[in-house]
């Protein structure tokens, strides 16, 4: 019988582990793509400043949440991400645009694609 | 606009072992906590769902022992899961037979009342050169001598001696052995185990009386054995060269 609490509590950790990492996941993409679209956004309408700091501020929140993501997310994936955010400071500063516009779109569909592989879908499990 | 700084990183490799050596140690504790939790018979009798269970938990462990970029949820989180499974698979079998049935099987009597059964040897992928290896194993080392031969559920085999072939016990002869009831090691390496005494039904005042008598210390003694009945078998230790 202690063995079947032991059951339960594993259960309901796992459940809460599990809808955490997911919910967390769907968060921190959505705010992510949303800085990133911001960024290139005001790079397309020529307010380079803005561009940078958007970019500096996506690259910054991308190191908090990394530590979080990091616990339950394969580091290959995240590092992928990282390696795009931390170009994009740089690329608007020396006015590379093609390259930024590129690389915000890479950014984003990278956090998308994380998000999206986090999900229980059917795609996803088989 | 101002430049951006430029972050630094710094890339070690001895890092990654350190890494490996704490998961190692971290998964070594959960596995032995999952098998502690599985219970006792996972390490003696494997049936066919703790089989499985077992090789996939090394299976998985070793992932994120391995591959330090995958996280150590990775590797806890299957194993939590297949631990979970096998309480509650386990423990459905205990409450349903058919259950039982459906997932160890049932088993099968390849040698009934002395007749070879064929059908259920094919239906075993069983050779008789396999057969044969389970009855020496069985201490058996002719198909006259059993009666009756069981391939358990665990794939062991249990086996029945035809009654002219059997053994004859203390009973058949008429003879009275006394009972010495169960011997324990009530000393191991100087130290005294009072559950071992305990078992014996013998207290610490018994011991000291015997050790008194013997003119010895605990510490002195390697191993110590004794029964109900009183009976004891000391082992000194040999001397330090």
């Amino acid at each position: 019988m202690k063995r079947l609490w032991a059951c339960v509590v594993i259960l309901v950790l796992l459940i809460t582990i599990c809808t955490y990492g997911t919910v967390e996941t769907k968060k921190v993409s959505e705010q992510m793509a949303q800085t990133i679209e911001s960024a290139r956004q005001a790079a397309q309408a020529g307010d380079l400043e803005k561009a940078q700091k958007l970019s500096e501020k996506a690259a910054d929140d991308w190191h908090n949440y990394h530590e979080v993501l990091c616990t339950f997310m394969p580091h290959a994936q995240l590092e992928a991400i990282d390696q795009t955010l931390s170009g994009l400071p740089m690329l608007c500063y020396f006015e590379g645009m093609d390259q930024f516009g590129a690389d915000c779109d890479r950014g984003i569909t990278q956090i998308m694609y994380l998000n999206e592989a986090q999900l229980p879908t059917l795609e996803n499990i088989f | 606009m101002n430049k951006p700084q430029q972050e630094e990183h710094t890339i070690c490799g001895d890092k990654k072992m350190t890494i490996s050596f704490i998961r190692t140690l971290l998964l070594y504790t959960i596995i032995i906590l999952a098998v502690r939790l599985m219970g006792k018979r996972q390490i003696s009798e494997l049936q066919t769902s703790e089989l499985v269970v077992t090789l996939l938990i090394s299976d998985i462990a070793a992932i994120p022992m391995q591959d330090t970029g995958q996280p150590l949820a990775s590797g806890f989180i299957p194993i939590a899961v297949l631990v979970m499974c096998e309480i509650v698979v386990s423990a459905l079998m205990l409450k349903s037979t058919k259950f039982r049935k459906i997932i160890c099987g049932r088993p099968i009597i390849v040698i009934n009342d002395g007749k070879v059964d064929q059908k259920e040897m094919r239906r075993l992928r069983m050779s008789t050169e396999d057969l044969s290896e389970q009855l020496r194993q069985k201490n058996v080392f002719s198909f006259e001598d059993v009666a009756y031969a069981i391939v358990e559920t665990n794939g062991k085999m249990s086996v029945i001696k035809k009654p002219d072939k059997e053994q004859p016990t203390a009973g058949m002869l008429g003879v009275a052995l006394p009972d010495t009831g169960l011997e324990t090691v009530v000393i191991s390496d100087g130290v005294i185990s009072d559950f071992s005494l305990q078992l014996c039904n013998k207290g610490r005042e018994w011991l000291e009386g015997v050790l008194r008598g013997k003119n010895i210390s605990a510490d002195q003694i390697f191993i110590m054995t004794a029964n109900r009945k009183g009976d004891f078998n000391i082992i000194k230790k040999d001397a330090k060269q």
